[in-house]
């Protein structure tokens, strides 16, 4: 400890006058033991009530030293110190040498205690005027409210504040879009809007609001006038072909009713979905049913691009959405979202696919050309009651998928047909429900659900003639499979804290019963037969669990601690009459989640997590009898349920350095997985490939390493990282009937650079270079090294005109041609400011590049595929607001 | 990879010369800060409750909302962090009276990361003044300083002799129970004194804090302030294209507090 600087404090006089004498009273206080007393002040003035004239402080040793100037003949002297009785005496004004011994008192002092009601204080709102950020280019509100201070709206349009997704957006109070908020955002006319309020650490039932913290904030925006309609609209047009995009979104605000309405179409390739994309915080890891759409079949697709669609995607989309809310009465809403959407896409490319068997190599080639149609209704009812005792919410959910696929392949001696009909039908409903019991809050939640899916693949000529047809070809091929799938799930739980750890039990059942139904068809000429035997499957699958699940969070000081304890007891019945098989099983299983961090220092930082489960199959890994789930797949799951038992570790370390700007980063986990089936893959001369499930034990292993490092140079206005990561992956796999061990190693390096070169002009840079080594135990196979860069310049030419240029280059090793693909993007904007308008032209893929390449490998095979590209078009667009 | 392993247990060891500054609190002294931005008056004036905490060897100032963010509140049936936990004042302030030096600490709100620098308390030429009146009670007397290019007018108690005040202030032969800036614009007012019983221990490990100075810890305290969503990322993330340009004008005014 420093003792160098001593603590003193001298002399102050309160009035200066010439001439007067001047002298030093110095000394030193102890306590009753002797021992000195720093801290005791020392107090000089004319009499016992008058003020001040000079003091001093006593040091660590105890010592005062205080200079006065005064006529004064006598002084009075008080010296105290808190716990002790205070020292008064009269001294003579004249240098002298004190020792003062103060003794103890229990006299104490007044206290004036503080009034209970400023505990009941409450967070301020943060209020942003609309006009203090607002200038003249900007239309909507989005474009205001990225600019406001903690702001940031992501490139998917998910907005942010501090760093944290953001937990409501509610417009005049009303939370009328729930996560899909994008949509009112980008189209709410700035000019409608008075105030943008960010409630920070926002609660929003009320019935929690005193009970748990947020840490998140929400959006409120606050309309000029009762009755507001707003709206946007964008038409463009470009060629070649002909180009159309189309974008109106009227909506309508008054106190009661909300109502938000959106047509959009285009054949450019946009994504329309975009706007209405959800980002509500789902409750994490709840949800064990998923009622997104399932697909038993599918005709051979093509591998996206990993870039903007719009330079790929070949569409004809048509999408119209209606959200309305009305409040019923005072805190309970009823909200109507509902959506339609239709397009027709195209596909153009071709696929090369290199099996690597025990035998040798089989080469694939596919001249791929598929249409794919999509016909999606969606709807969602939501009513929620939010009172200070109560809260309820229930969201109905109705989605129906009426699609369609046709494609057509060439694969050189063989013209293969394909038409699926692929709808799928789902009704949800959703309830949560918070209740005081007693003194405990209660939380009950209840979630039910019921999905369908008749799908049908026909593909001409049929195929699997072995196997199927005694080698003897035939003209078409038919699988139908019809699936039903019921479930529910109701829980109860609530949280408690008890000595510093917060503990939140819960308890539940579910249920899910699932049907599958499927038969195969073969026909020649105008004879049609079904299979029997292992080509049809009538099963029922019943899976039921009761749960109990502790949650347990303790945080101290730098320690963080989170541990998880769900008990499950599982049962499932698995039957299938007309295979005449069965089987029942039942586990009851622990699954433990632990999680420590520990922030050692000032700018480290280390956390440990491990976590164990079992996973259990459901009727999409468990049926009897075969599916041909595409041309040339053929899959069955003959063998008890799939019951895999998955072990985690994750170490990682973290030096953070904000002073410098200066971040690094590691990690390392560990998983391995004991699976009780092995899948086994017999590929036929032509690629058409049979998997089955064999019972053997058998483990996977998983190891993934990375490093990341960024520094941010203030004075360049330029931020470079750096990465790393190494993945290793061990397994077993039976392949046409032979055993081997299979190794999977990728390493890949990312350099990041992104620089704001002067206030005109910014730029970024990112590289990636991955190597992938695939080796099976018989053979090994050829490294695959991939590279992808791109570089992007933005202009700001004037405070109303910005152009930008985006490059991009792709490599890999393994094409034989096109191994390298080039592509550059122009694009434009200018603001009429006076008019309200903007206006864009972009020029997408100004070097014409027809195709792009992308490599890629599993167990056993190269994939490399080739996508058709959209030709070199430009495109001229306006934007208006109403 | 080894070397890795091995680090933190680097820095574990290297932690045990742990500076630490620990003491018991005796006392506490909660004020009522009332705050304006902006000398226009464009801003309503603002106010926050702030607290001294004293003991033998110690005294830490903070906003009342930090020393309650700390430890969790317990109602109903569930932890949590108090709703009026929330302040625009995110430093502690030490003053250890044996070393006579002031120990800054700042943390960045909603993260991990802290700061601290080290001044001399010894910063402030009082000058005591004739005038008496009453606070609450206690009789106090004036005293005046010039601090941070603002003058300041104190009211200090010899009754309660501890050399105290608010902020940095410090070191007048008593508590200093009101504080202001001749504009105005930052205003301390005594609230209330609290004897606390038992004593409340405090420990602080400065190995958490990173060790600065006062100008590069304003210069950070900006770039948060400013935008900070680039200060936690390190501004790779591809922000919004117009987001800096526009940025810069409109935090002026936020900024200053």
């Amino acid at each position: 400890m420093k003792k160098s600087i001593q603590f003193f404090f001298l002399f102050f006089l309160f009035i200066v006058l010439s001439g007067k004498a001047q002298s030093v009273i110095s000394g030193k206080v102890l306590d009753e033991n002797d021992q000195s007393l720093s801290g005791a002040t020392i107090m000089i003035s004319k009499d016992s009530t008058s003020s001040i004239l000079a003091y001093g402080i006593s040091d660590s040793s105890g010592n005062f030293n205080i200079q006065l100037k005064t006529n004064l003949e006598t002084l009075f002297l008080k010296i105290s110190y808190i716990g002790y009785s205070t020292r008064k005496q009269k001294i003579q004004n004249k240098d002298q040498q004190l020792e003062v011994q103060l003794s103890p008192s229990s006299e104490e002092l007044k206290e004036v205690l503080v009034e209970a009601r400023i505990i009941e204080q409450r967070g301020d709102t943060l209020s942003f005027s609309v006009s203090a950020f607002k200038d003249q280019k900007d239309r909507v509100i989005a474009d205001v409210i990225r600019k406001m201070p903690g702001i940031e709206i992501l490139p998917g349009g998910r907005i942010e504040y501090q760093g944290k997704p953001i937990q409501k957006y509610y417009i005049e109070g009303l939370d009328l879009l729930e996560g899909r908020y994008s949509l009112a955002n980008n189209n709410i006319a700035a000019d409608d809007v008075s105030k943008v309020q960010i409630l920070e650490n926002h609660q929003p039932i009320k019935l929690l609001d005193s009970l748990e913290f947020s840490d998140r904030a929400s959006l409120n925006i606050k309309l000029k006038n009762n009755v507001t309609t707003s709206g946007t609209a964008e038409l463009g047009t470009g060629f070649s072909p002909l180009l159309w995009k189309v974008k109106v979104t009227p909506m309508i605000f008054t106190k009661k009713n909300q109502a938000i309405i959106t047509y959009q179409s285009n054949n450019t390739g946009s994504d329309v979905s975009r706007e209405i994309r959800d980002f509500s915080i789902s409750d994490f890891g709840r949800q064990e049913f998923s009622i997104n759409k399932r697909d038993w079949l599918s005709i051979r697709r093509l591998a996206e691009p990993p870039f903007s669609q719009e330079r790929w995607l070949d569409n004809n989309v048509h999408l119209g959405s209606v959200n309305y809310l009305i409040r019923l009465k005072k805190d309970v809403d009823l909200k109507t979202n509902i959506s339609y959407l239709n397009d027709a896409q195209r596909q153009i490319g071709n696929t090369q696919t290199r099996f690597f068997t025990p035998t040798g190599t089989i080469e694939l080639v596919e001249q791929t050309n598929n249409d794919l149609f999509f016909n999606t209704l969606q709807s969602k009812f939501i009513l929620e009651r939010n009172t200070n005792d109560n809260y309820l919410k229930n969201e109905l959910e109705i989605n129906g998928h009426w699609d369609s696929q046709r494609g057509f392949i060439d694969s050189g001696n063989s013209k293969i047909l394909q038409r699926l009909s692929n709808p799928f039908f789902v009704v949800w409903n959703k309830l949560r429900m918070l209740k005081p019991i007693g003194k405990q809050l209660v939380t009950f939640r209840s979630n039910t659900g019921y999905t369908e899916a008749n799908q049908n693949l026909n593909v001409n000529p049929g195929q699997f003639e072995a196997l199927l047809n005694n080698d003897d070809s035939f003209s078409e091929i038919g699988q139908a499979v019809n699936s039903s799938t019921f479930f529910t799930d109701n829980s109860a739980g609530m949280a408690k804290k008890i000595s510093g750890v917060t503990i939140s039990p819960e308890v539940g059942f579910s249920l899910q019963n699932q049907h599958l139904k499927s038969r195969l068809a073969i026909q020649e000429g105008t004879r049609g037969e079904f299979l029997n035997g292992d080509f049809r499957n009538n099963l029922d699958f019943l899976s039921s669990r009761i749960y109990f699940t502790s949650r347990f969070v303790y945080e101290k000081d730098t320690w963080n601690f989170r541990l998880n304890t769900p008990v499950n007891y599982r049962a499932f019945t698995i039957e299938d009459f007309f295979l005449n098989r069965s089987q029942d099983l039942s586990r009851l299983t622990f699954e433990p989640d632990f999680y420590i961090r520990n922030k050692f220092s000032a700018f480290w930082e280390t956390s440990v997590s491990a976590n164990y489960s079992n996973d259990f199959g459901d009727v999409s890994r468990m049926h009897y009898g075969f599916i041909l789930n595409n041309y040339r797949s053929l899959q069955r799951y003959n063998s008890p349920l799939p019951e895999d038992f998955r072990q985690r570790y994750n170490w990682s370390l973290t030096y953070r350095n904000p002073l410098t700007s200066f971040f690094v980063s590691t990690s390392y986990s560990y998983s391995n997985t004991r699976r009780n089936l092995l899948y086994s893959n017999l590929i036929g001369e032509n690629g058409a490939t049979v998997l089955e499930a064999v019972e053997q034990d058998n483990n996977l292993q998983a190891h993934n390493w990375n490093a990341k490092a960024s520094k941010y140079f203030s004075k360049l206005n330029t931020t470079l990282s750096l990465g790393a990561t190494f993945s290793l992956f061990k397994g077993e796999q039976l392949l046409n009937q032979r055993l081997a061990d299979v190794n999977n190693e990728n390493l890949s390096f990312d350099l990041k650079l992104e620089s704001e070169v002067t206030d005109w002009l910014s730029t970024s840079y990112s590289g990636n270079l991955s190597f992938l080594k695939t080796t099976i135990e018989y053979r090994a196979i050829n490294d695959i090294e991939t590279q992808q860069h791109s570089l992007d310049l933005f202009f700001y030419l004037a405070e109303n005109q910005y152009f930008s240029i985006n490059s991009e280059y792709y490599f890999n090793n393994i094409s034989e041609e096109n191994r390298n693909n080039y592509f550059l993007n122009l694009n434009y904007q200018y603001t009429f400011l006076k008019s309200g308008i903007d206006l864009e032209a972009s020029w997408n893929n100004v070097l014409n590049t027809n195709e792009f390449v992308r490599v890629s490998n599993n167990e056993f095979a190269y994939i490399q595929s080739t996508y058709r590209l959209r030709t070199s078009q430009l495109l001229m667009s306006i934007k208006f607001t109403f | 990879m080894k070397m890795y392993l091995f680090l933190p247990f680097i820095l574990i060891f290297s932690n045990s010369y742990a500076q630490k500054l620990t003491d018991k609190f005796q006392y506490k002294v909660t004020y009522k800060l009332t705050y304006k931005l902006d000398s226009t008056a464009l801003d309503e004036p603002k106010s926050e409750y702030m607290i001294l905490y004293a003991g033998d060897k110690l005294s830490k100032f903070s906003s009342r909302a930090k020393t309650l963010s700390n430890p969790n509140v317990v109602q109903g049936n569930s932890g949590h962090t108090s709703r009026e936990a929330l302040t625009k004042f995110h430093y502690e302030i030490l003053k250890e009276a044996q070393s006579g030096n002031l120990h800054y600490t700042l943390k960045i709100p909603k993260m991990d990361d802290t700061f601290y620098y080290i001044e001399e308390m010894d910063q402030f030429e009082w000058t005591i003044l004739p005038e008496n009146k009453k606070i609450k009670d206690f009789k106090v007397q004036k005293a005046t300083t010039s601090f941070a290019g603002r003058d300041y007018i104190a009211w200090f108690t010899p009754e309660i002799p501890i050399a105290e005040g608010p902020y940095k202030f410090n070191g007048l032969p008593g508590l200093i129970l009101e504080i202001a800036d001749t504009k105005e614009q930052w205003v301390f007012e005594f609230f209330g004194l609290e004897k606390l019983s038992p004593k409340v221990s405090y420990k602080l490990n400065l190995n958490q804090f990173a060790k600065t100075d006062k100008e590069q810890l304003q210069d950070l305290w900006y770039r948060y302030r400013k935008d900070p969503f680039s200060y936690s990322n390190n501004p790779i993330i591809q922000t919004s294209l117009f987001h800096k340009r526009c940025t810069k004008n409109m935090w002026n005014l936020l900024l200053k507090c």
